[in-house]
């Protein structure tokens, strides 16, 4: 299926882009981020950040669909 | 109830005037602004990055949390981009019938917009070191403010 990953702040600097498409097999959103993370070197674990699916948050457990944009996002730091 | 994210300056004169009611008794508003120091180092400027269509959901969400718990009229706007030391980072306005709501409301809201909100900050130091910034736990927040 294929899925629109969406990268902000120091996720979006060390993949040098923000945002690509992806064809994944697997629908765990663990799966992807774990390809993600040894592909761009992020340095936080699945569990520190937050998911948006859709551009909703959404649970760590949701399954990917096809078409699904997908963002993982650091701990905010507004204000 | 106002959300906006912008990358233009923050006029709080101007906003203040969007709030104006003869209905209202009391307003209080917040501004975050850009320090020239964090942590023992000379900051020169910051970066903020945000998540436009999620920050809208949720900025509207904590908007009228703040509406619903303290009857008051309420609005935040987020600059992103670079700034300078001293520029407004964050304006959050409130009116209501009287002053206590107003105060209540404006901290539940900067509150939950630190904690919240899908905005980051990068820091730009004198000596040309940059540093997204990765808590913003302060412990200035009022956890109270964190459980809606």
């Amino acid at each position: 299926m294929k899925i629109k990953i969406l990268y902000f702040a120091q996720l979006a600097e060390l993949a040098e882009k923000s945002e690509e498409t992806k064809h994944v097999f697997d629908s765990s959103l663990c799966a992807l981020y774990a390809d993600l993370k040894k592909t761009y070197n992020f340095h936080q674990e699945f569990t520190q950040l937050q998911v948006a699916v859709n551009h909703q948050l959404s649970a760590h457990n949701t399954e990917l669909r096809d078409g699904d944009s997908v963002a993982f996002l650091p701990p905010m730091t507004g204000g | 109830m106002l959300f906006r994210i912008t990358e233009k300056i923050i006029e709080p004169e101007k906003l203040r005037q969007t709030m104006l009611s003869s209905r209202a008794g009391a307003y209080c508003s917040y501004e975050g602004w850009v320090r020239d120091h964090n942590e023992g180092k000379d900051v020169n400027s910051l970066h903020y990055s945000a998540y436009e269509e999620l920050a809208q959901t949720i900025g509207c969400k904590i908007l009228d949390e703040a509406e619903s718990k303290f009857q008051v009229e309420s609005a935040i706007v987020h600059r992103v981009g670079d700034l300078s030391v001293a520029d407004i980072a964050v304006w959050v306005g409130v009116t209501a019938h009287h002053r206590g709501d107003t105060f209540l409301a404006c901290r539940y809201i900067i509150d939950n917009i630190k904690h919240r909100l899908p905005v980051w900050k990068k820091e730009v130091y004198s000596n040309g070191d940059e540093c997204w910034i990765e808590s913003n736990h302060c412990g200035c927040s009022d956890p109270k403010n964190l459980q809606f």
